[in-house]
């Protein structure tokens, strides 16, 4: 099943109703992904949010299909090309660590500010051990200097190691989207990620 | 020229090409999750190659990739990490052309270019 919100500022009343709808049929993992921004929300302020359960063939289609919907609103192609490359990095986590693959991507643009707060989280269920390493990955970061630095020094870790195990795709997107990584943890299995960043783009509303 | 090496994916294709003291290679559409095994094929078949053909330079055409996620990413670090070990004497240089139009391709070659500093150059090639 796939449930698809999509908002502009000028559909407020039919965006709360289909929150509601979707909050319901995603058993209220949608509902986790209401935060705001770094500021009070914005009455109104347009967003898009999907529950399904992906595969590898649908993470590309739903890159394409968000890198076209935020190309429109923001016309900012730099900018898309990053929500892109983090859209996919964190689906495609989706899909390998979601324990029953219901998973909720929630993406909310600010556009009253400059340049433009864009938020995009992925709720799922996830195994304690894989939970410990997002935990491991983001207080790599944290500690590093820089983004870039850490996933330099993580390229260096793992060029010999011949398995496929993960972790790339979050510094990843951390140093090249530059985007800042949050991860919420509710009730012991469900997590919470967050990729913010600011893009630059003007509205063609 | 002659053949080095040709994948075929349902969203990917790839191929490399020996000439001279040169190999080119060039990669098409999406380099995903089904990607991986061609993109490993590809880097694996082109260095073996490359070292028995004592090439000088390695060109890889990213321009008609349309994005290239971590896991593939993580194969050309793989294979910038095997070159970077050989002895001066074997070792080759890898050139990156690139869309300016796809701006991931920018930032993830700068990636390579910062891993593999001696080794790599990266070309915007519209």
């Amino acid at each position: 099943m796939c449930v698809i919100n999509y908002t502009r500022k000028n559909c407020v009343r039919k965006a709360s109703r289909a929150v509601s709808i979707a909050g319901l049929m995603a058993g209220n993992l949608s509902s986790l992904l209401s935060a705001p921004l770094d500021a009070p929300r914005q009455e109104g302020a347009p967003y898009l949010e999907l529950h399904f359960k992906p595969d590898h063939d649908l993470v590309t289609v739903v890159r394409r299909f968000v890198a076209d919907l935020t190309q429109q609103h923001l016309i900012d192609p730099e900018g898309t090309s990053r929500i892109a490359l983090a859209i996919h990095e964190l689906l495609e986590n989706a899909v390998k660590y979601a324990t029953d693959g219901e998973t909720t991507l929630r993406i909310d643009v600010d556009l009253d500010r400059h340049p433009r707060p864009v938020r995009i989280a992925l709720c799922n269920r996830a195994r304690p051990e894989d939970i410990a390493a997002i935990g491991a990955i983001l207080d790599g970061i944290a500690r590093a200097p820089c983004a870039q630095k850490f996933y330099q020094q993580l390229l260096v870790r793992r060029a010999k190691v011949k398995d496929r195990s993960g972790g790339l795709g979050l510094a990843r997107l951390c140093a090249e989207g530059d985007m800042k990584l949050t991860c919420r943890v509710i009730d012991n299995d469900v997590t919470v990620i967050e990729a913010t960043t600011s893009v630059a783009g003007r509205s063609c509303s | 020229m002659s053949e080095v090496v040709a994948v075929t994916g349902k969203r990917f294709q790839a191929a490399a090409e020996h000439e001279g003291a040169v190999i080119r290679a060039w990669l098409k559409g999406t380099a995903d999750y089904h990607a991986l095994d061609a993109v490993e094929m590809l880097l694996t078949r082109l260095h073996t190659e490359a070292l028995r053909l004592g090439i000088d330079e390695a060109v890889i055409d990213f321009r008609r990739l349309e994005f290239m996620n971590s896991s593939c990413f993580r194969n050309f670090i793989s294979w910038l990490a095997e070159i970077l070990e050989l002895s001066e004497d074997r070792r080759y240089k890898v050139k990156f052309l690139f869309n300016p139009a796809l701006h991931w391709q920018d930032r993830s070659l700068h990636t390579l270019r910062c891993f593999a500093v001696d080794v790599v150059d990266v070309v915007s090639a519209a």
